[in-house]
């Protein structure tokens, strides 16, 4: 097993940083990159309810 | 959604098309049933699917006026006037945020309807035609909403070609989409299908430009499990009563009423075993791509249509949609002759051939039928 000690103080850095992100982001809500390009205003809350293919079927099959 | 319209948030709701059924008048009868329901729900906006063209565009029209659908199509025109044949966009307002919604059809999707006039589509390419759309919908839209009907892999090569779409709804397609996902900064969904799921999610548009901001999806299966509206439940109960006694109707005008309960139609094959080279006739004769034909054509459960195109559909033990008797689809052998467990008994023929070809070949059906020209298309 590597320990931090034994690494070089720029690796040391690099592996305290790619740790930091791993918590970070099982943290976090999902933040999507197609909000990444954020405005100034504020968020609105919206519900999305979608179907698709319902093809005559009043019930499933089965 | 009773338990979504309850929390008291804006709500979208939108469909990614093929709404109706397969062509045929049955499924007709239950499209109009179900589009009555779909105008109850509430939709926001519906995507043109291929199939929803399977009735006829009078037919659309009609169930979009009765029931209030919000149908939405961009790329799908008259091929007599060239004009789109729907709304090109809907905007709907939530929240403060302006929401337009454009639906796009796949042009490798074929279209054929069973209205009585020929009709013909003209579809052009989605992306051309998104990309012209895009900029005029957006100077009346703060976010867009794009009902996809092309399947999940054209979804995602027309994202990776089309900018501004904030949100995607793949219609044409069997698979869920069970988590966030992303194409090209466009938040992608999919709930499949034949209304056994519904897919949800949550959304934080940014107000001032309409972008998403975050996702959180779920996908919830309409099984048992979901509990049923007793409102809705009772009039699919009865719309199902309703629906028997329409079939029982169309096929009490063709009753099974000749013939004998005691004797049985063999299928072609066991004539075979005597009669091969007239059976080889038969194999090249139109008789023997009859119920293609109709089935092509979504007319496989038609009583007007299966009188004529199965063996003794009005006989006792002739053609059913059920094993057995679904053997006898086609013009076979004792469609003309009779039935084989007659012949096999006692060697004649129970019916005079000749007499048989004008129950079918009638001037409705056959206006141009002359015995002497016809019989030699399936001499034997």
């Amino acid at each position: 097993m590597i320990k931090l000690k034994d690494l070089t103080g720029a690796l040391r850095l690099m592996s305290l940083a790619l740790v930091l992100a791993f918590v970070i982001s099982a943290i976090a809500p999902v933040v999507l990159p197609a909000g990444a390009r954020a405005g100034e205003g504020t968020w609105q809350d919206l519900v999305l309810l979608y179907t698709t293919d319902i093809k005559g079927k009043i019930e499933p099959c089965g | 959604m009773d338990g979504v319209w309850s929390e008291e948030r804006p709500v979208l709701v939108v469909d990614g098309g093929d709404l109706f059924g397969p062509r045929n008048k049955n499924e007709k009868h239950q499209s109009t049933f179900l589009a009555e329901m779909t105008g109850e729900l509430g939709y926001d906006a519906i995507a043109l699917g291929e199939r929803d063209l399977n009735y006829g565009l009078p037919f659309l029209l009609e169930m979009i006026e009765k029931f209030d659908l919000p149908f939405t199509n961009a790329n799908v025109r008259s091929g007599k006037t060239g004009e789109l044949i729907l709304p090109e966009f809907l905007v709907v307002e939530r929240s403060g945020i302006r929401i337009g919604i454009v639906s796009v059809l796949d042009p490798r999707q074929k279209i054929i309807s069973m209205a009585a006039s020929e009709e013909v589509y003209q579809v052009d390419e989605p992306v051309a035609v998104l990309r012209e759309l895009l900029p005029r919908l957006r100077e009346k839209a703060d976010s867009v909403v794009l009902l996809a009907h092309l399947g999940e892999q054209a979804t995602g090569e027309l994202l990776n070609e089309v900018k501004g779409i904030d949100m995607c709804v793949i219609g044409h397609t069997s698979r869920n989409i069970n988590a966030e996902r992303v194409i090209n900064d466009t938040a992608v969904f999919a709930a499949a299908f034949e209304g056994r799921y519904i897919g949800r999610a949550n959304l934080f548009i940014d107000d001032a430009d309409g972008r998403v901001m975050a996702i959180d999806v779920g996908i919830t299966a309409l099984n048992e499990e979901v509990a049923n509206d007793e409102q809705m439940l009772a009039r699919v109960e009865q719309f199902k009563v309703d629906l028997l006694e329409f079939k029982t109707a169309k096929r009490a005008e063709y009753p099974r009423t000749m013939g004998s309960e005691k004797e049985t139609y063999l299928g072609d094959r066991a004539c075979m075993a005597c009669h091969e080279d007239a059976w080889k006739v038969y194999l090249d004769s139109p008789h023997r791509s009859a119920f293609a034909t109709i089935r092509n054509k979504g007319q496989s459960f038609e009583p007007e249509c299966l009188s004529c195109h199965t063996t003794g559909y009005r006989f006792k033990n002739g053609y059913s949609d059920e094993s057995p008797y679904n053997k006898l689809a086609n013009v076979q052998c004792e469609a003309c002759h009779g039935y084989g467990s007659q012949h096999a008994r006692d060697n004649k023929w129970v019916a005079q051939a000749k007499d048989s070809c004008t129950l079918c070949h009638d001037q409705k059906n056959s206006p141009e039928f002359d015995y002497a020209t016809y019989w030699e298309k399936i001499k034997h």
